[in-house]
Formats: structure tokens, sequence, C-alpha cells
């Protein structure tokens, strides 16, 4: 572990980090919302054929692609955010919420992403 | 519940609960590769200490491993081992039934019809047929099952008769096919159900997921780890208990998304778990089961001392009689445990000299209850580019493991010695409760030798499947396996490739009394690769001849291979123990052989 004292950054190597973040972020959304899709299409063929496995699958596939999937990719935005607002502050960042990331972080760099976040955000 | 009628099960594609658990798979790998980038590209890369150091960095690299680890963990235990095994384990079934219904409509077509409700579904003559009836226009089948001869239909009264006979013949059939029918709906419904359960219980206990980066991140995370840790516990309890939906193939899935230190972490509190858990790679099965196994005799010779000087003192104090029971209870606890420690301290011993070769020992699993069970392996089969799994026979126990290990190290010496440039491991599987004796024992009365039964075969077959799986899963790459097995256990190695398809290339059976199915081509690894033989003299003809274990697999009608064996030894039971002793001056014909199929050099064979 670093010390209390030490502090180095390459900031450009850290957006460079926030980038790779956020495309994890979106390729994992952009791949889960195909399933979810899928999913459905089955599950619902399934129900209408009176099955129980067809409400269990959708059941299922919401807990895995609303809580798990979309829980897992909003860390890694949060983690992005973080890390950006980092890059552009260069100190170290105790206290973080999405306005800081709005306010702080180089939002040229990030086009779009401040904006498309911020009315879900409940600390916006 | 399932409300699945016979129409629906009829007309719905379940092929498409197989695409859709395609999809899930295919999306399972791309989401590790996405995981994967957060410890490649951003822990390793981006955000290496060279770039950025600070307590920060620290944090920020610990909460990416963090996220790559939870989602591993969760695709693994959600959407692998619930969602997407649940979808292909229901298709199996559903299309199974389907198969049967389309049979069953195949049969009843024109003649009867379906009825009822989907909890009640029944089979009803058709109009047509009580029409045909009238005319007496059926089929001799029918006739015959009403005992109706066309001499009956001469008269009329004899016609009306036998129209009354046909009738109650029909309806009789119509009740039958009832049965079946509801049969096959009670499967599918119980599938249905079964799946349902499984995929709603994904929603019963969710797991907690790393605390965002913020101000109260260092008050959470350690709650989060502590939740982290004892969510592993509990899936490894689960796969253990044999509850669990995930194969050995999902048990080794699981093991690799685990960090270093959760597996550390699963080793050091649960090794009773780890040790026999099929998917786990060898090289951490043997020093937990090593371990586990020292402890064990510690344990037993310190409770056999303390029991017989409590029998002592009972003894010399008179209590041995004023309380029998305890004493009785005392003594059947050091049987036991002696038995127990005998067991032990044999497969302790045997392992503590070595192969002799040079190679390793790998103890992968063992029970020192009764007669014993264990799995040793010569070499390591993880990284060997040959594996033979080699199934004893008959009298095989932990008592006598030393010379079962010395087999194993035998086969191996050979394949080293015809594929210098490979490395082939031998495993000793002695994972099931091998028949204790092959003749009939006179105490009492005349017993019956367990080995003239299919019972103790057929109950290892789930154990050695899943332990073959386990090896593939944990192999480094391709692997390449032999299944062999020596008299019974050729019988057990028939049982297991006749019921499953099993992770493994070829097998060999030397001795055998037969596989249990009648041709080569029953076992899953196809007849090609099936390899026979037996010595002339071998005691076991005289089990072949009966026919009880199937066909004699060294007959040209049951389409496998086979190849020569030197009887070496006076008399049947010798030769029957002697396939790999020395053959004198000459060389083990069957040894040779066995060497060049386990390494892959069968073309000269054929």
């Amino acid at each position: 572990m670093s010390g209390a004292d030490v502090f180095t950054m390459e900031p450009e190597k850290v957006h460079e980090a926030v980038e790779v973040l956020f495309g994890v972020e979106a390729e994992a959304d952009r791949m889960t919302d195909g399933l979810r899709t899928e999913t459905e299409s089955v599950a619902t063929a399934l129900a209408n054929a009176q099955c129980a496995i067809g409400d269990a699958l959708m059941t299922a596939s919401d807990f895995w692609c609303v809580q798990r999937a979309l829980g897992f990719t909003s860390l890694v935005g949060n983690l992005g955010e973080y890390l950006a607002v980092c890059a552009e502050q260069a100190v170290e960042i105790d206290d973080f919420n999405a306005h800081d990331f709005a306010t702080l972080a180089d939002l040229d760099r990030y086009p779009g992403r401040a904006a498309e976040n911020a009315s879900a955000r409940p600390d916006w | 519940m399932s409300e699945m009628h016979w129409k629906d099960l009829k007309q719905t594609d379940f092929g498409m609960l197989k695409s859709l658990a395609d999809q899930w798979d295919a999306y399972i790998n791309d989401m590790v590769a996405q995981a994967e980038i957060l410890t490649a590209d951003v822990v390793k890369k981006h955000l290496s200490a060279e770039n950025y150091e600070s307590e920060t960095a620290d944090d920020v690299r610990h909460q990416a491993d963090l996220l790559a680890d939870s989602i591993q963990d969760d695709l693994h235990e959600y959407a692998m081992v619930k969602i997407r095994a649940t979808l292909e384990d229901t298709h199996v079934e559903l299309v199974e039934c389907q198969a049967q219904l389309m049979d069953l409509i195949e049969v009843v077509t024109g003649e009867y019809r379906f009825e009822g409700s989907s909890q009640e579904p029944y089979v009803v003559v058709s109009n047509g047929h009580y029409e045909r009836i009238a005319e007496l226009d059926v089929s001799a089948a029918l006739m015959e099952r009403a005992g109706v001869k066309e001499s009956d239909l001469v008269t009329d009264f004899g016609a009306n008769e036998s129209r009354g006979r046909l009738i109650e013949a029909a309806e009789a059939v119509a009740g039958e096919l009832t049965e079946v029918l509801k049969a096959i709906m009670t499967r599918a419904h119980h599938a249905d159900d079964e799946a349902a359960a499984i995929l709603r219980s994904i929603v019963d206990t969710p797991a907690e997921q790393p605390p965002p980066l913020g101000a109260t991140y260092d008050d959470l995370i350690d709650d989060y780890e502590t939740a982290n840790a004892e969510r592993n516990v509990a899936f490894l309890q689960e796969l253990a208990s044999g509850e669990s939906e995930a194969t050995a193939t999902g048990v080794n899935d699981w093991w690799d998304s685990l960090s270093d230190e959760e597996q550390a972490a699963l080793i050091d509190s649960n090794p009773e778990l780890i040790g026999g858990l099929d998917g786990i790679p060898a090289d951490v099965r043997s020093p937990v089961n090593y371990d586990l196994l020292t402890t064990e005799v510690e344990e037993n010779g310190a409770r056999i001392e303390e029991i017989q000087a409590q029998l002592d003192q009972m003894l010399a104090d008179g209590s041995s009689s004023s309380q029998a029971e305890e004493y009785r209870d005392l003594q059947m606890e050091l049987g036991e445990l002696q038995e127990r420690q005998a067991n032990a301290t044999s497969l302790q011993e045997a392992l503590d000299a070595g192969s002799g070769s040079g190679e390793d020992l790998f103890l992968l699993d063992f029970d020192t209850a009764a007669d014993g069970q264990a799995a040793v392996s010569v070499g390591n089969p993880d990284d060997a580019d040959h594996t033979a799994v080699y199934v004893p026979g008959t009298t095989s126990d932990l008592e006598g493991v030393s010379g079962l290990i010395s087999d194993a190290a035998i086969l191996q010496a050979d394949a080293a010695t015809w594929a210098p440039d490979d490395k082939t491991a031998v495993v000793m599987w002695l994972d099931y409760d091998a028949p204790d004796n092959a003749m009939p024992i006179k105490q009492e009365g005349p017993l019956y030798p367990e080995a003239y039964t299919t019972e103790q075969a057929l109950d290892s077959r789930s154990g050695l499947n899943s332990f073959l799986e386990g090896m593939e899963a944990s192999h480094d790459g391709e692997s390449h396996t032999t299944l062999m097995g020596h008299s019974y256990g050729t019988v057990a190695t028939g049982a297991t490739a006749a019921e499953y398809q099993i992770a493994a290339d070829q097998i060999i059976d030397f001795a055998s009394p037969g596989l249990l199915v009648d041709t080569a081509d029953e076992l899953s690894v196809g007849g090609d690769n099936v390899w026979s033989t037996r010595a002339d003299g071998d005691v076991i003809n005289l089990a072949v001849t009966t026919g009880a274990m199937g066909a004699d697999p060294t007959a040209t009608e049951f389409g496998g291979n086979t190849f020569d064996a030197d009887a070496i030894g006076d008399g049947g039971s010798a030769i029957h123990g002697g396939y790999l002793s020395a053959n004198g001056n000459d060389p083990n014909t069957a040894r040779e052989t066995m060497a060049l199929i386990i390494t892959g050099q069968t073309a000269g064979l054929r």
C-alpha cells in the first residue's frame, strides 16, 4: 500500500483508464440489453405455453439484467467518474458524488456523459 | 405450478431453450472478457503504480479488482449455474418428454384421442374406432387382446358378443394409454416446476455488491468483503452438498473466478469440502487431502488411546458390567476407529513411499470409512499430455492401496517409456465400493459373492463420471484421457460410459467379465475407441460365459478393438491378477499395447 504522503500521477494514463471503464460499462450494458430482449421473448413464449418456467425465467432475467448486471455497470461507471475527477484535480479525493463529476471532470473528454446520467442520480 | 397441457407439450418448440442457453453461454464469456479488461487494462496497465500512486490509487485499483471478481462470481453463481444450466437441463428433459408424447400420438392416431385438463389428461377410444369395431373392422392386435377369433364372427350372436369384447379391450387399452400419457405429462410438469423453482430461487438471497467509491467507501468495504467471504463459503457448501446444479466444469469455472486470497480463505476454512470436490485442480486438492489425512491419523490415534484407557479402567473397576451399555458403545467406537486408522495409515504409508519412479503422487480424494476409498494420481493429471484413469476391481480396498498405486505407477512408467517426450499421468480411482469377494464364502451359509452383482458398478457411475469431467475441466488446455479398468473395475467403467457422455477419449478393459453392454457402440466413447484383452486361462472366463455382466468385450460381435495379453502366473486366479506383472524375460505384450493406447499411438494397433 502507498504511504499517506505519497502522491504521483500520470493524468493522461488515468484518463485512459477512465475511457476503458466507460467502454466496459457501455459494452456490458449493450450485451445485457440484448440478452434481456431475447430472454423475454423466450419467457413469453413459454408462459403462453402454460409452462411455469416462463414467468420464472422472466423473474430471473429481470434479477440478473437489472439488479446484478446493471449494478455492476453502475459501479464501473462510478469508478470511471471518480477517476475522471481524480485525473482533473490531481489530489486525493475522499468525498465524491455525481455532481462532482459533472462540475469537476473534463467533460469535453467524455461528451454527453454528465447530462446522460444526471437525471437518474439521486445525489445530483 | 406447471399448467402445461399435452397440446402445449406437443406444439412448443423447446429448441428455444437450448438456443437461449447458448446465448447465455456466449454472454457469460463476453462478460468475463469485460471483467478481465478491468484487471488487465485498468489495474495492471493504465493504473499501474508507475502511473498512479497514492492512497486513492490503492482504493481505485482495489475497487476495480473487486468489481471484476464480483461480476465473475455473479456470472458463475447466477448466470451459469442457475440460469444457463437450468435452461439446458430443462431443454433436455422437455425434448425427451415431447419425443415420448409424439411416439404415443403416433401409436394412438385414428383409434384413440386425448382429452382432459393439464393435470388430469386421459385417453379415450375415438368415435371412428368405435364405428370400426361396430363394423368388426379392427386390427389383429385388438382381436387377440379381446380373445376374438375370426370363427367367432361367423354368426350374428358371435359377432355381437365379439363387439362387446372388442369395445372392452379397446377401452382397456385406452386406460393403459392414459397411464402412459400421465407419466409423460408428470415428468414434463416435474421438469418445468423444478426449473421454475431454481430460477425463482435466484432472488432469494442476493449477494452484496461492492459499495461505490465515495465518502462512506472505507466504512462499507470491510462489510462487503466479509459478506463476500461468507458468500463464497455458502456457495462451496452448496457445491459440496450435491444440491447445486453445478457440474464439475461449473465448479472449475467458479474456482478459477476466485482471487488467490479467496481461494486460500476457502482452503483454510473448509478443507474437507475442497479436497473431494471434482473440478478443483489436482495441485490444490492433493496437499489439502494430505493434510486432512495426517490430521485424521493423529486425531484417530489420540482417540483410540483415550478409549482404550477408558475401557481398561472400566474393566478394572468393574463398571464394564454396571455400565454395560456405555462399555459396549465404547467398544464399537473403538472398532470403527481402528478400522479407519488402519485404512488411513495404509494410505499415508503408501503416499509417503512415493511412486518409485520419481513421479509425484497426488491424493485427489479419500475416505477411510468401511473398506476405504481413494483416488491417487501418479503424476499431475492437470498438465499431462495423456491421462489414464485406472479403476481396479474386486477386493480392492485401502488396506491394499499400496499395491494399487504400484499398478498405476507401472502403467505410468510404461507410458513414459513408450512416449518419452510426453507427460503421462495415471490415476488409481478407487472412489467406489469395490466388491469384497468373487467366490462364494461359507460362513453360516453360502454367501452370494458381491462380484456377481452389478449394484456396486452402477453405484460408481455418478462419481466416476463427475471425476472425469472434473479432470477435463481442470486440465490445462486439451486433454487426452483413457478410462481403463481391470476385472470388476471394467464393469464400473462400462456402466459409466453407457450411462454418461464421459469426458474420456477411449476405454481399455483388461480381464473383463463384461461392460454391462452388448456392443462397444453402446459406450459413449464409440466402439472404435474401446480396447479389450483377456489372457488365456484367466479365471474370469467363467464369469464371461454367464453373460451376467454383458457381452464378451473380446468377441468379434462386440465390435471393439482387441489386443493380446500373455497368461502370466500359474492358474486362473494368478493369471487374472498377473496382467501388470513382469513376464519373465519376455516383454509383457498387454502392458506395451496399453502404453501405446494411453499415449495415443494406436495407428498400428487396429
